[in-house]
């Protein structure tokens, strides 16, 4: 699905906006993508980390990407459900945190990860994962959901080795 | 609903040995509170991120499955890691979905949700064989040193519960469902009580129940006034979308607890404590949800917190 309307692009610019400005609150590193290069945010529900089949797509596309483009390339956002009560959410953004630390770790992913705590994101995590792919060279937004289909997966390392 | 049962009357009782001796058995009682006597896990630290199974041996050593990190990992007492092992894959020791847990005097039993089979490992962690198994088991108990209690459920079978031994030889076999009831509607956990008998709890129908290893139902309980659980449909599959109940395990008196599922009043937290002849005699609340309820053969029980970050265990206070 491609979002190349001028509103399409303003609305995810500013929900960008709003959750960099919500995350650097907190002291998180900038997750923008680095200007002048093609990149990609992996939005990942949480709760989908409980289900290894809807999982795999994920570390699939990783394998295909080099530690090196992980790591400057691709930033990760976790998205969760939103529980009821101040105290709880901040729980559960701390729990959603350390499943991520150990799953990173155990499955060798190099990329970092935010979490979405002001539930941005939600509306758009149409699948477990989701790729927007920030396409430098035909200044485009790309969004994909896992599994990716036929072709999808040259399309989008073509854009990140490029 | 039809029985049909092959179980070896002169194999069980030495099979059910493995279950540890039920003393006071039933004795009434009108509360059950929990005191916490320990903590593994939090969320600063690296010990548990998402914990599936739990099991203990009788010097008080604690064993986990981590789903997130693909791991088995040993507790002492006191809650301190002292060994891990498994890592992503199918290999020998290796886990895609590690799953479920048991323990018996020697031995430690594991799933894994996509693979079919019971991977054994010696208490030191070392992977010692792999079970052969008919299909994916959806639930497990130990029995002994060689033999294990599993719950096999196909698409097109009625879900059955299985006797192994340790090279997968089908000892005996309870079929207590005689046609599917609907895809994953036969789901039970379920616990041996070292008597021959066996207690069933199901998972999307509101039904606890009694059985006799030679596949005679003694009893049936609803508990939570549920008449149907709703389902959904995934995909091409009609699947049932709500729990009634999730875990059940027995106590040293030979009380039986249930954890309810979403669909009792505090959903994934309630326990009902029923007993051996199906009364129910009280409920208590766990202080946060859980998929899982052990008790150890010193009368411990563990619980899930922080969504599987954490593991508790506590004293059972009875009044």
């Amino acid at each position: 699905m491609i979002l190349r309307t001028a509103l399409a692009m303003t609305m995810t610019a500013v929900m960008m906006a709003s959750f960099l400005a919500s995350e650097t609150g907190r002291g998180a590193s900038s997750a923008a993508p680095e200007r002048g290069r093609s990149a990609c945010w992996i939005l990942m529900d949480i709760e989908s980390f409980f289900c290894a089949p809807c999982l795999q797509p994920l570390l699939d596309f990783c394998r295909a990407l080099p530690a090196r483009v992980q790591e400057e390339r691709v930033k990760g956002i976790l998205a969760y459900g939103a529980p009821e009560g101040r105290e709880r959410s901040e729980r559960r953004m701390l729990i959603v945190r350390k499943k991520w630390q150990g799953f990173k770790s155990a499955n060798g992913l190099r990329f970092s990860a935010v979490v979405d705590s002001g539930h941005f994101f939600q509306g758009i995590l149409t699948a477990a994962v989701v790729i927007l792919l920030f396409d430098e060279e035909r200044q485009m937004l790309k969004k994909y959901s896992l599994p990716l289909r036929p072709g999808q997966l040259e399309e989008i390392t073509g854009s990140l080795l490029n | 609903m039809k029985i049909r049962t092959l179980w070896i009357s002169a194999v069980l009782p030495a099979v059910f040995l493995g279950t540890a001796f039920l003393g006071q058995a039933g004795a009434a009682i009108k509360k059950v509170a929990l005191e916490e006597v320990l903590s593994i896990g939090g969320l600063d630290d690296e010990a548990l991120f998402q914990w599936t199974g739990v099991a203990s041996d009788a010097e008080g050593f604690i064993y986990v499955l981590d789903a997130m990190d693909y791991s088995l990992k040993k507790f002492d007492p006191h809650g301190k890691l002292v060994k891990k092992t498994g890592r992503k894959g199918q290999g020998p020791g290796e886990f895609i979905a590690p799953r479920l847990l048991d323990a018996s005097p020697n031995f430690l039993y594991a799933t894994d949700q996509n693979v079919a089979g019971v991977f054994v490992f010696d208490r030191e962690l070392n992977f010692k064989r792999r079970i052969p198994c008919p299909s994916l088991v959806a639930y497990l108990k130990a029995l002994g040193d060689d033999a294990v209690a599993v719950l096999t459920m196909g698409f097109q079978e009625p879900g059955k519960i299985l006797v192994l031994n340790g090279e997968g030889k089908i000892l005996s076999e309870l079929a207590f469902a005689d046609k599917a009831p609907g895809l994953l509607m036969d789901s039970v956990s379920f616990v041996p009580d070292g008597r021959g008998q066996l207690y069933l709890a199901y998972l999307f129908q509101d039904r606890v129940e009694k059985w006799t290893l030679d596949g005679k139902r003694l009893w049936s309980k609803k508990l939570l006034g549920v008449k149907k659980v709703e389902k959904k449909k995934i995909s091409s599959l009609t699947l049932p979308g709500e729990t009634c109940f999730k875990d059940i395990a027995l106590d040293g008196r030979g009380h039986i607890f249930v954890l309810g599922g979403r669909l009792s009043k505090s959903p994934s937290r309630d326990v009902y404590v029923l007993s051996p002849g199906g009364e129910h005699l009280t409920t208590f609340t766990l202080p946060d949800t859980s998929h899982c309820l052990y008790i150890d053969r010193d009368n411990f029980l563990y619980a899930r917190a922080n969504d599987g970050i954490t593991l508790k265990k506590y004293r059972i206070l009875y009044d």
